[in-house]
């Protein structure tokens, strides 16, 4: 686990690449459970407390997300045509990697604008390893961080989609399910499928 | 000689404009006006540009790159998250285009996508963009060769 000091970056003006700056993946898991936490125990403790937690977790991620799709799509190149698939694909191989160090490991799509992206060994739930109920809430608020990544990052690269993510079949392992909203006449998902 | 810049984000919102020499401008009354046309010529020239062009080309980092007049060139850089970067220069300068995807990776992406109190979306000629954004692009656009 890389753990190199930060570096200044030296910039000369004819650069065009960011610079690559290093830091501990422990601070990233460390700084991420003490925001869950501080986000659950503090504000409104009212009934629809964990739904909350949730959508501000969702919505961190979103940010998050939106922002990181911006650095990594330097000077990459999307072919127009089936562009969502070529979305897709950016989010599953660059996109994971950089984050995780890995790609998704298998992509699903329905060709209506469902795409399922299971990743087996995804490293945020690997400390959830116990099966009681407590631990399976704690690893699905969990999820919610990278759901709003994927969403922030197509939303940036002009996608507008819902993501949902669940623990399948064991931990570590998850899949996320990212419903496309096309825009325009408004088809629903039970039209027949059109010719590609 | 460099005359302006603009920048739109993919939905034709006008994210940040800066002028440095504007000799003849008809449009001074209603900027916001002037902001619609520019994105409005520009993405239906992408149009044409996409339905001219062969099938198999990139779409978002290729297509427009020049629009040269005889009074002007425009440079355009598209990103593939639908920033355009628009710039205006006089006929003396021929590509501008390293130039403007500088500015997105050295200057957009280092002061504004990663700087914390910018909000996404934020921008326009309010001026919600940090102003580090402003001043690291005002150096380096001054200290071009054909800046003048």
């Amino acid at each position: 686990m890389a753990a190199d000091l930060l570096k200044k970056p030296s910039s000369t003006s004819s650069q065009h690449q960011n610079k690559k700056v290093e830091c501990a993946d422990s601070l990233f898991d460390y700084l991420f459970a003490a925001m869950i936490d501080t986000l659950r125990t503090g504000g409104d403790q009212g009934p629809r407390k964990e739904e909350l937690l949730a959508e501000t977790v969702r919505a961190i991620g979103f940010d998050v997300g939106y922002r990181l799709a911006e650095s990594i799509a330097q000077g990459r190149v999307l072919a127009a045509e089936s562009l969502e698939v070529n979305v897709m694909k950016f989010i599953c191989k660059e996109f994971w990697i950089e984050i995780f160090k890995k790609q998704i490991d298998k992509l699903q799509t329905n060709n209506q604008g469902v795409f399922v992206l299971r990743d087996a060994k995804f490293r945020w739930l690997a400390p959830f390893t116990a099966n009681d109920e407590s631990t399976r809430r704690a690893a699905a608020t969990v999820l919610n961080f990278p759901c709003g990544l994927i969403k922030g990052a197509l939303e940036n690269l002009g996608i507008n989609s819902t993501v949902q993510a669940e623990v399948a079949p064991a931990v570590p392992s998850c899949s996320f399910t990212i419903k496309i909203r096309r825009s325009g006449s408004g088809s629903s998902s039970s039209a027949p499928l059109s010719a590609r | 000689m460099i005359y302006n810049l603009y920048i739109f984000d993919r939905r034709g919102a006008c994210l940040f404009y800066r002028e440095w020499c504007r000799p003849l401008n008809t449009l001074a009354e209603d900027p916001e006006e002037e902001k619609k046309l520019m994105f409005g010529m520009l993405y239906s020239i992408k149009g044409l540009v996409a339905a001219l062009g062969s099938k198999n080309a990139p779409s978002s980092s290729d297509g427009l790159n020049h629009l040269r007049t005889n009074a002007y060139t425009l440079h355009h850089f598209e990103t593939l998250t639908g920033l355009r970067f628009v710039l205006n220069t006089d006929n003396s300068i021929v590509d501008m285009r390293g130039h403007l995807r500088h500015i997105y990776s050295g200057i957009w992406v280092q002061h504004v996508v990663q700087n914390p109190q910018y909000k996404i979306g934020e921008g326009g000629s309010a001026g919600r963009l940090p102003p580090a954004f402003a001043q690291s692009l005002e150096q380096y656009v001054t200290n071009l060769p054909g800046f003048k």
